[in-house]
């Protein structure tokens, strides 16, 4: 008798998905292990790129931190001027009049802080620009931080500590007790990290440059590092605030005040209405911001040249997650077969999608991980030339070393694992559509496909492309600009480019047939390349888009440097410069007493000389500077490139320039100003209202500068230090001697010739490109590696093909050379094409993209040796790979040595 | 015709065997200039092997083959390609001809590895396909032919350089009875024209009826001659 049967269930859809992931995904994966592993590799090389860009800009950002955070915790409101440093007087209105009737008991902290830069006197001969260890002296008062320390419970136990040689008896006040440093004018603290690095301890001397003098201070405590408070950076020195004061020629000037609320005051409606009462009692031109708004300002200065960073960082994960899509297509192609088999056998299209794109997730999820400990592996090899730009181009920073955040690790993972199910999407969909009938009808080789699509959608992408490099940034608050539509238009135009490879590679095809008359390894490449596969094409527009962005950056960089030099010849040409021995960063603003730059004008060698005076101002949410030199001087000597030209004469004469001035070309462009506008800029003396006369050319400066009469800004800011001096000698007076005299007589000060300060700038601004080239190299070698897997793979899928040509009597040699055709071939094309392609990339950099993110007019100008150079080594490095695979790839028994 | 009695394949007890498990034992054969010798015997039993062996793609554990007097065993991987492009022509059961070439370089591929003019190349390869009646299809891609043009194609190819061999892998295995003959027809008219001798590995006896002698297979060993 027949059991009576059981109605059939379909399996659980997750059961089955394992399963196949188990029995064919993995089992593929175990079958060739080196090929998953490269791939695997190479989207967690892209991965690790991207994620070490990321932690060294957060490392560069994290590093503006409010340094009495360290001491303090986080104040809640930060009081500072727009321009120049604040009166001491404040503090006398802030406790008089910031009271709140309804609680009286209520007690506001006041910390009022100096702080300023300072760095190590020269240790060698180099004398180059940044190549001193530069300190952070924070002033705060001691005697108010212990009081605020012991009712906040912070821990102030450093202050005090004695060393080694200090009696105990606590009869005798120790001169490192509170009272006693109170009497030293050089007692500094410096953190745990900066005296493991310096090797410091208490009683240590650490001489240090101040302005224009040398300072030898006095190791009087180590602050240390405690789980529940700020990380106290590697280059940070606590003084009391009077001593640093007097030593930093600041007597009777803060410059901020910060204030701590109390518990009750700390959020709701009161505190609202104490910030208002303390806005209120202030002078109109002081800013109160909070700790957060501050580092959001800093975070907003960096913005374009972080994002530039990642944009760059993401060239190598984009060509990674090709690889991806590059190796499932391929793999669909090769399990065709089975893949028909399994359909026959009744697994539904959305089962075959399903585990496809399970197998996508896989690699993304192991390339992530991996790729997550070597970005944070490359991002402590980053975090240097980061900081290094950083310090260069917008403020002082002392990163060394990069964290793992887990938050920027958690966004790689995804990212690896999103754009991988993405780039396993339409595979995933090829898989599931394969007809079992089509396949068992021409065996497992897919017959070349031809299509148009590819290039049509490119052309109109590249058209489209053109379209967009026309539309204006955005506008973001502070000036600055998003040039999104000059990004999406990069982006369009090389993805545009890519799949315009297709014509490249007929083109190739076609120029090779002229010679291919004798060659069968040469014909037969050429066949391959005349209809060329998905695999094709693919790879060729990989390697056109790496090619394409690094012959664009090359281009942008020679322009760049190329304008820079033009400018630095134009606007450098006095015989000496000289500055303070601190100012190794751009944010340091030490300056030289006129007592001091007034004795060496004196000099009878000096035929002609300027001042310059560099203050940081603030607009409403934007960073810029005033500079004052004397507009004279910069007109006798040329100094000044226009891109609007001064019509009013009156703008070189002192007696009736006070409310002209001058802007450089990033202010205009930033704040959308021109010719004969008015601009506002605040000064400890109210705000002014200036007439625009001209706008220059600055590409020292992305903030945008404010140029006026020396002598009108140095009496609006009650100054007559300067920050530079520039000495013009008499004829036949050696420079380099007289550098070195001055030099000797005042060691503290750093002093360069013209040629050497000329070397300097185009020293810093190679330095500063130096992390571009690596990311540019790593995007190429991924994508010449990604080439040698597509060759190896489609070599791979010929198996059958290059057994027929052995049978036929070609040798290994011969197909190793129908490999190298293929590959040269392929590499041309994508080379050839990548090259013109990165012609119209760099002109979109120079002329919109760099246009409306940094402001600068940049001369074109190409890179020739730089692209020839490309243009030779990609190809021939694709011609080696291809040979290489081509000589592994069909062995027969029959060549196994006698 | 009587056939030369110089041989163009002498093959002296040839083995072979993968994992202990003998492939070939023993196996010798000759093959005067123009003969036909039909291969048969069950699948698995060393048929494929031999004729990689005599084609020079896989190499004897023991014994000798001489291929137009060329000693196998003493040739480099280098030299075996040079003797396959001289001296043998191969068609099988799936033709494998190049996909991305036309049926004409298909046919010239074999002149152009032996450095023969292109004008001579052209020449040769369109007297052949006229021979194999498919010229009108010279300029098609092996992917719009039918089993039969394929076929047809894949003799021309093993044909245009004349080598002394044609190892011949079940050609009409994959074809149906109709054209199975055509192709039978051609190749036993093509080696009649010329001294080309031919090995045709078959499970078909038609296909076994155009050759001189068959010989069987089974085990590896050779089992019966008969003519």
């Amino acid at each position: 008798m027949i059991p009576p049967t059981t109605p059939l269930r379909p399996p659980a859809s997750q059961s089955l998905t394992g399963a196949l992931l188990q029995q064919f995904t993995l089992r593929h994966w175990r079958l060739f292990p080196s090929r998953s592993l490269l791939l695997l590799l190479l989207l967690s090389l892209g991965i690790a790129v991207f994620l070490s860009i990321r932690l060294a800009n957060r490392a560069a950002v994290s590093s503006f931190t409010n340094f009495t955070e360290v001491l303090t915790r986080q104040s809640d409101l930060i009081l500072s001027s727009p321009a120049g440093p604040l009166p001491e007087a404040i503090l006398d209105t802030l406790r008089a009049r910031c009271k709140l009737p309804q609680l009286p008991a209520a007690h506001l902290e006041i910390v009022p802080v100096v702080e300023t830069i300072c760095a190590q006197p020269q240790s060698n001969e180099a004398n180059q620009i940044g190549s001193r260890s530069t300190f952070t002296l924070l002033g705060v008062d001691l005697v108010a931080l212990q009081n605020f320390a012991a009712e906040a419970h912070l821990d102030t136990s450093w202050v005090g500590q004695k060393n080694a040689t200090t009696p105990t008896d606590t009869a005798t006040p120790s001169p490192n007790s509170l009272e006693g440093l109170l009497h030293k004018n050089n007692a500094a603290f410096c953190s745990s990290a900066l005296a493991q690095r310096l090797s410091l301890q208490v009683g240590s001397l650490l001489p240090v440059i101040l302005n224009d003098r040398e300072v030898q201070l006095e190791i009087v405590g180590i602050i240390p590092h405690r789980a529940d408070q700020p990380t106290p950076p590697a280059g940070l020195l606590v003084m009391d605030l009077p001593a640093l004061q007097t030593l930093s020629d600041k007597a009777g000037l803060l410059d901020r005040v910060e204030l701590f609320f109390p518990p009750a005051l700390k959020k709701g409606p009161l505190r609202e209405q104490l910030v208002e009462q303390i806005s209120t009692a202030l002078a109109p031109n002081i800013n109160a911001r909070t700790p957060v708004a501050r580092q959001a300002a800093a975070e907003l200065m960096t913005r374009g040249f972080r994002l530039n960073l990642t944009i760059l960082s993401l060239l190598s994960l984009l060509v990674g997650l090709y690889l991806i899509f590059q190796a499932l297509d391929a793999a669909v192609v090769r399990r065709r077969a089975e893949i028909a088999i399994l359909r026959a056998l009744g697994v539904r299209e959305w089962e075959v999608r399903r585990a496809w794109l399970w197998e996508a997730a896989l690699l993304g999820a192991g390339g992530g991980i991996v790729g997550i400990l070597g970005g944070w592996a490359l991002a402590q090899v980053a975090v240097r030339a980061v900081s290094r730009t950083v310090n260069a181009l917008y403020y002082a920073n002392n990163a060394e070393a990069a964290g793992l955040h887990w938050g920027e690790a958690l966004g790689a993972f995804v990212l690896s694992v999103g754009c991988s199910i993405m780039a396993g999407w339409l595979p995933a969909k090829r898989a599931a559509s394969i007809p079992p009938a089509q396949v068992w009808s021409q065996g497992s080789a897919a017959p070349p496909q031809i299509s148009r699509t590819g290039p049509h959608l490119g052309w109109s992408l590249v058209a489209l492309a053109v379209v967009l490099a026309f539309l204006p940034p955005l506008r973001m608050s502070g000036g600055s600009r998003f040039a999104l539509a000059g990004y999406l238009s990069a982006l369009l135009g090389v993805v545009g480019a890519g799949l315009i490879a297709e014509d490249a590679l007929r083109i190739a095809a076609w120029c090779a047939q002229l010679g291919s008359k004798k060659s069968a390894p040469l014909q037969l490449a050429i066949s391959h390349l005349r209809a060329p596969t998905s695999r094709h094409r693919w790879a060729a527009a990989a390697l056109l888009c790496a090619v394409s962005m690094t012959g664009g950056m090359a281009v942008l960089v020679s322009s760049f440097e190329q304008s820079v030099s033009a400018w630095i010849t134009h606007t450098l040409q006095a015989d000496l410069f000289l500055t303070s021995g601190a100012n190794q960063a751009a944010s340091a603003y030490n300056r030289l007493p006129s007592t001091l730059w007034r004795e060496i004008i004196q000099n009878p060698d000096v035929l002609d000389w300027d001042t310059s005076l560099m203050i940081p101002a603030e607009l409403p949410n934007a960073q810029i500077r005033l500079v004052g030199s004397s507009l004279a001087f910069a007109k006798r000597h040329e100094q000044l490139s226009w891109l609007q030209t001064p019509s009013n004469n009156a703008l070189f004469d002192p007696e009736n320039n006070a409310s002209l001035c001058l802007v450089s070309e990033t202010f205009a462009i930033r704040f959308n100003v021109r010719k004969n506008d008015f601009i506002r800029i605040p000064t400890p003396k109210g705000t002014r209202e200036l007439q625009i006369c001209g706008v220059y050319t600055d590409y020292g400066d992305e903030q945008g500068i404010v140029l006026v009469e020396g002598r009108h800004l140095a009496n609006w800011f009650d100054t007559d230090a300067v920050s530079t001096l520039c000495l013009s000698l008499k004829p036949g007076v050696d420079a380099e001697q007289h550098r070195a005299l001055l030099q000797t007589a005042h060691p503290s000060l750093s002093i360069f010739t013209n040629v050497h300060l000329r070397a300097e700038v185009m020293r810093i601004f190679r330095q500063t490109f130096a992390i571009t080239y690596a990311l540019e190299a790593i995007g190429v070698i991924v994508a010449l590696a990604g080439l040698g897997i597509t060759l190896a793979s489609i070599l791979a899928e010929r198996k059958a093909e290059l057994t027929t040509l052995r049978a036929l009597g070609m040798s290994r040699a011969d197909i190793a050379a129908l490999a190298a055709w293929e590959g040269c071939l392929l590499a041309l094309a994508g080379t050839v094409g990548g090259l013109i392609s990165s012609i119209g990339l760099g002109a979109l950099l120079i002329f919109v993209i760099n246009k409306q993110t940094f402001g600068w007019t940049l001369q074109p100008a190409l890179p020739w040796q730089a692209l020839l150079l490309l243009g030779f080594c990609v190809p021939m490095c694709g011609t080696l790979l291809a040979w290489f695979v081509g000589r592994q790839g069909a062995d027969l028994p029959a060549d196994r040595p006698l | 015709m009587p056939l030369p009695t110089q041989h163009v394949l002498k093959c002296n007890a040839v083995s072979k065997q993968y994992d202990s498990r003998f492939v070939l034992r023993d196996v010798s054969l000759q093959l005067a200039p123009g003969e036909r010798l039909a291969l048969t015997g069950p699948s698995g039993s060393g048929k494929s092997t031999l004729l990689n062996c005599l084609g020079g793609i896989d190499r004897p554990d023991s014994g000798e083959i001489l291929v137009a007097g060329e000693n196998l065993a003493l040739l480099s991987g280098d030299a075996l390609a040079t003797l396959r492009r001289e001296r043998l022509g191969n068609i099988f059961q799936f033709f494998h001809l190049l996909p991305t070439l036309t049926v004409r370089e298909n046919v010239e591929f074999p002149l152009l590895l032996l450095g023969i003019p292109a004008p001579e190349r052209a020449h040769r390869s369109d007297a052949l396909l006229r021979r194999v009646e498919i010229a009108h299809r010279a300029n098609a891609l092996p992917s719009t032919l039918s089993g039969g043009e394929m076929q047809r194609c894949a003799i021309a190819r093993a044909l245009v350089h004349q080598p002394a061999l044609i190892l011949a892998d079940e050609p009409t295995g994959n074809l149906d009875s109709r054209n199975g003959s055509i192709i039978l027809e051609l190749l036993q008219a093509l080696t009649d024209e010329t001294t080309t001798a031919l090995i045709l590995v078959t499970h078909s006896e038609e296909a076994a009826r155009i050759c001189h002698r068959c010989v069987s297979l089974r085990d590896g060993v050779l089992q019966n001659h008969s003519a």
